[in-house]
C-alpha cells in the first residue's frame, strides 16, 4: 500500500467507534509498520480509534504522502554512488542527481520531472533589462 | 549490421568443484504477460548477451507470483534442443509445467481462460545460483523463459481424480524456436536482482 492508500484506508476507519477483528488486525499491522511499535495495551475502549487518529496525523505529516516526481519502472534498478535503488527506495533527490549524470536513463522511468529545463534555467539566468 | 555470426566456443568444459551443479528450482517464480514488457528499454549486460540487466514493464503493469508446492516444484519443466537443419541453426524449446490445485471461478476466469490465448514470460529461481563466480556471483539464480517467442499453452487440463492437483488444473506453457540456450536476469549483484524481482511483483 502506498502512503496515500494507507491514508485513505485509515480515513475510512476514522469515523467508526467499533472495529471488526479484521479492522483491528489491519490497524495493528499499520501501527507496527509505520510507527515501529505495538499499540499501547491500555485496556481502554478507544485504543484502536486513538491509534487510527495517531496514524492519520503521522501520515499527513510524512514524506510518504508527498507525490513523488520521479518513479522508476518496475523491473529496473539503478546503481548510483554505491547504492542500489528501485522504485521502492528511490527519492526525488537521488533521481534528480542520477538523471543529471545519466540523462539517457530517463527512458527507465515511468514518471520524470523536468530535470533538463531546471538545469538550463540555473545555468543561464535571464539578463536584466537596463532602464533607458 | 553484421551479416555473419561466429559460432566458436570460447571456454573449456571443466568440473565445477567450488560450486557444483544442483538440480531443480525453488518453489517461487514469476509469470508476466509478455505484452506487458517494455521491450524497447530492455537492457542486456554489456559483456554477456545471455544476461538481461533490466526488464522494465509498461506503466501500471505487474508480474504475478507463482508458488508450486512439493519437493520438486515445476516438475516436468524442461529445455530441449531443436537440432540444426540443412538451412537453419539449432533452436531451443522450453516447457514450463504448472500445477494449479484450484478450480474456482476466479482461477478459471483470471488464469486458465487467459492462458488459452496469451503469451507469457516466466522467471524461475534456480537452486544452482553460481554464487562462487568471481565476476558475476549469483548470476545463475534467475532464469527467464519465453522472452523471445513467448510461452504459450501447449497442453493441460483438469483430471478430476489427479493426485498431482487434487482435481485442479495442470498446464504446460511452451516456447519454441528461441535463438538462445538460456537468458538470465541479473542486475550486477544478486541483492540488486532481488530488489528488481520485488518491483516486478508490484512491491
Amino acid at each position: 500500500m502506498t502512503g496515500a492508500e494507507r491514508y485513505a484506508t485509515l480515513r475510512a476507519l476514522y469515523g467508526s467507534t467499533s472495529y471488526t477483528a479484521a479492522e483491528r488486525q489491519l490497524i495493528q499491522t499499520l501501527y507496527k509498520e509505520l510507527l515501529n511499535k505495538a499499540i499501547p495495551n491500555c485496556h481502554c475502549s478507544n485504543k484502536y480509534r486513538d491509534a487510527v487518529i495517531e496514524l492519520c496525523v503521522f501520515l499527513k505529516n510524512s514524506e510518504e504522502m508527498k507525490e513523488r516526481e520521479f518513479i522508476l519502472k518496475r523491473g529496473v534498478v539503478i546503481h548510483f554512488n554505491g547504492e542500489v535503488y528501485s522504485s521502492k527506495n528511490l527519492t526525488d533527490e537521488v533521481a534528480r542527481a542520477y538523471l543529471k549524470q545519466f540523462p539517457s536513463a530517463e527512458k527507465m522511468f515511468d514518471k520524470v520531472a523536468s530535470v533538463v529545463e531546471e538545469v538550463a534555467e540555473v545555468e543561464t539566468p535571464k539578463k536584466k533589462k537596463r532602464n533607458k | 549490421m553484421p551479416t555473419t555470426c561466429d559460432y566458436f566456443i570460447t571456454q573449456g568444459i571443466a568440473r565445477e568443484c567450488a560450486d557444483p551443479m544442483v538440480q531443480g528450482v525453488e518453489a517461487e517464480a514469476i509469470i508476466i504477460n509478455r505484452a506487458d514488457v517494455d521491450f524497447a528499454n530492455v537492457e542486456f549486460n554489456a559483456t554477456n548477451p545471455n544476461i538481461i540487466s533490466a526488464l522494465p514493464l509498461a506503466t501500471g503493469k505487474v508480474g504475478y507470483a507463482v508458488y508450486q508446492a512439493g519437493s520438486q516444484p515445476f516438475s516436468g519443466s524442461a529445455k530441449t534442443v531443436e537440432a540444426p537443419t540443412a538451412t537453419l541453426n539449432g533452436m531451443m524449446t522450453s516447457a514450463i509445467a504448472l500445477k494449479i490445485p484450484n478450480n474456482s471461478p476466479e482461477v478459471s476466469a483470471n488464469i486458465i481462460d487467459k492462458m488459452l490465448g496469451g503469451e507469457f514470460i516466466v522467471i524461475l529461481k534456480n537452486r544452482h545460483k553460481n554464487l562462487k563466480s568471481a565476476a558475476l556471483p549469483g548470476s545463475s539464480t534467475y532464469e527467464i523463459f519465453g522472452f523471445y517467442n513467448g510461452l504459450r499453452l501447449s497442453e493441460g487440463g483438469r483430471e478430476l481424480y489427479s493426485d498431482d492437483t487434487n482435481g485442479g488444473w495442470a498446464v504446460t506453457l511452451t516456447e519454441t524456436k528461441a535463438p538462445k540456450s538460456a537468458l538470465f536476469l541479473y542486475a550486477e549483484s544478486l541483492q540488486a536482482t532481488e530488489e528488481l524481482i520485488d518491483t516486478l511483483l508490484g512491491n
